[in-house]
């Protein structure tokens, strides 16, 4: 049996992210754990989605949250995806600790079914399973059409008693359809994605305090559950950061100043 | 019994991840080891799209059974539905293999989708306005910089003028902002997907 390396210089580049992320994670691991806490900076649509939970309890009407359109089948944006069920799961144990109803849907069978398994846990957890039904809090609206599903949240703002809408995911700019009958609705929004083509239109929409830019939509489970590994993959993230911006600068240095005029080549690949 | 339900996925997912670097990082016999895993999750996806269409069904069946105020869209979502898919087996049967499908999608689904996405040329015009009126200056920015962009795209004069400006706005600030959103965000998938293959994110295990 032969088993060769298959180091490409893609290959390597991504190698080597990878070994660094996972070596700087288990260190921060091991000092968030030793009591070395990292400090994080404020995100305001993390203060407006307690409110959010709380005038929900209080009002009686809904949550709405959708993890968006992306899907978890090998599809682009499965990370947000992922990412923003996460999510869903601390803010699920809040509605479920708090009394309030939450709505879920999904563009995508296997988002579909894991909401309604995050859902089903937080809710026996709390010791409210008797208040969630698969069937009532968790929709499935469309397969992988991004259309149809926003043109599905449209409907659902519109004709539910819906108090606050959370939409973290990956969005394109279809998501100013459902931005809008949000705002048009007086229904106070925090949304956020990864997305170039969304960000602008989020900002107007659900205004500076109610939108998490890029980054920040992996951010959130650490900061809503401020669990050591999660808070590590935090310190990892930014670590890695540094070490690229380090790598552009003396990339740059180097290409301009005629030491290694092919570098940039290598990036690019 | 617990500990198995927790464990047993957490092993799977474990075993899965190794799998697929080993795959990605080796040439050898783990090749194709991620194409084959990707086409079996493809498989277990499309059984389970029966699941959310009996969801579709049951919330649509309900709302006409209780007498729901907008019961005729939920109507004519299940015939449409029923409809749909009725006309792709019919068509296959017939021997017009995807045609039936391919027709409705060309010539009824696909014009609405349009209608819909034009909707959000409108939408943006109202968003602007109410952008400009928030009255701060990081929204008068964002208002000048699109209203100098779109201005630059207009092939009459004295527009012309603006595209070299315009396009300067594309290659330096904007693309620089995408760069770094990029990487911030290639990074925090890559967070993302580690904690969940290391088990640390099992929210759907527990």
């Amino acid at each position: 049996m032969n088993i060769s390396l298959a180091l490409g210089p893609s290959t390597v580049l991504i190698f080597i992210v990878l070994a660094a992320f996972l070596i700087i994670f288990f260190v921060a691991w091991y000092n968030i754990e030793h009591g070395r806490h990292p400090v994080l900076r404020l995100l305001p649509p993390l203060n407006r989605l307690k409110n959010l939970i709380g005038q929900s309890a209080e009002s009686g009407q809904s949550l709405y949250y959708s993890p968006g359109s992306g899907g978890l089948n090998d599809q682009p944006g499965a990370a947000e995806t992922l990412s923003s069920l996460t999510t869903l799961a601390e803010v699920s144990r809040g509605a479920a600790r708090a009394g309030a109803a939450l709505q879920v849907s999904a563009n995508d069978t296997l988002t579909y079914l894991a909401a309604g398994d995050v859902l089903q846990v937080e809710y026996a957890e709390a010791g409210r399973l008797d208040d969630f039904s698969r069937d009532n809090n968790v929709r499935f609206i469309s397969q992988q059409d991004r259309l149809a599903y926003i043109a599905g949240v449209q409907s659902v703002l519109d004709e539910e008693a819906v108090s606050g809408s959370i939409m973290l995911g990956r969005f394109d700019s279809e998501y100013l359809l459902a931005g809008e009958t949000a705002s048009r609705l007086g229904i106070s929004q925090i949304a956020g994605s990864s997305r170039v083509e969304a960000m602008p239109l989020m900002l107007v929409s659900a205004g500076t305090e109610g939108t998490l830019l890029g980054e920040e939509l992996y951010a959130v489970p650490a900061y809503l559950n401020r669990r050591p590994a999660r808070l590590a993959s935090l310190r990892a993230q930014d670590a890695l950061r540094l070490l690229l911006i380090l790598a552009i600068i003396l990339g740059a240095i180097a290409a301009t100043t005629g030491l290694l005029p092919t570098i940039g080549d290598y990036f690019l690949r | 019994m617990q500990r198995l339900k927790i464990y047993l996925p957490l092993f799977v997912v474990l075993l899965t991840a190794l799998l697929v670097l080993v795959d990605y990082f080796t040439d050898g016999p783990a090749d194709g080891i991620g194409h084959l895993l990707a086409l079996w999750v493809s498989l277990i996806a499309g059984v389970l799209l029966l699941l959310g269409l009996a969801n579709i069904g049951r919330v649509h069946f309900q709302r006409l059974r209780q007498g729901h105020p907008k019961r005729w869209y939920s109507l004519a979502l299940l015939v449409s539905m029923v409809g749909v898919i009725g006309a792709g087996v019919l068509g296959r049967v017939a021997g017009y293999q995807d045609g039936v499908s391919n027709w409705i999608f060309q010539y009824i689904y696909q014009p609405l989708a349009t209608t819909l996405f034009s909707l959000l040329a409108f939408l943006l015009i109202s968003t602007a306005l109410r952008t400009l009126r928030i009255g701060s200056i990081e929204s008068a920015l964002l208002v000048i910089g699109a209203v100098i962009v779109l201005l630059g795209q207009v092939a009459f004069a004295p527009f012309t003028s603006l595209s070299s400006i315009s396009q300067w706005f594309l290659d330096y600030p904007v693309l620089g902002i995408i760069r770094g959103i990029l990487i911030g965000t290639a990074l925090g998938a890559i967070a993302t997907s580690l904690r969940y293959l290391l088990g640390v994110d099992n929210n759907y295990m527990r």
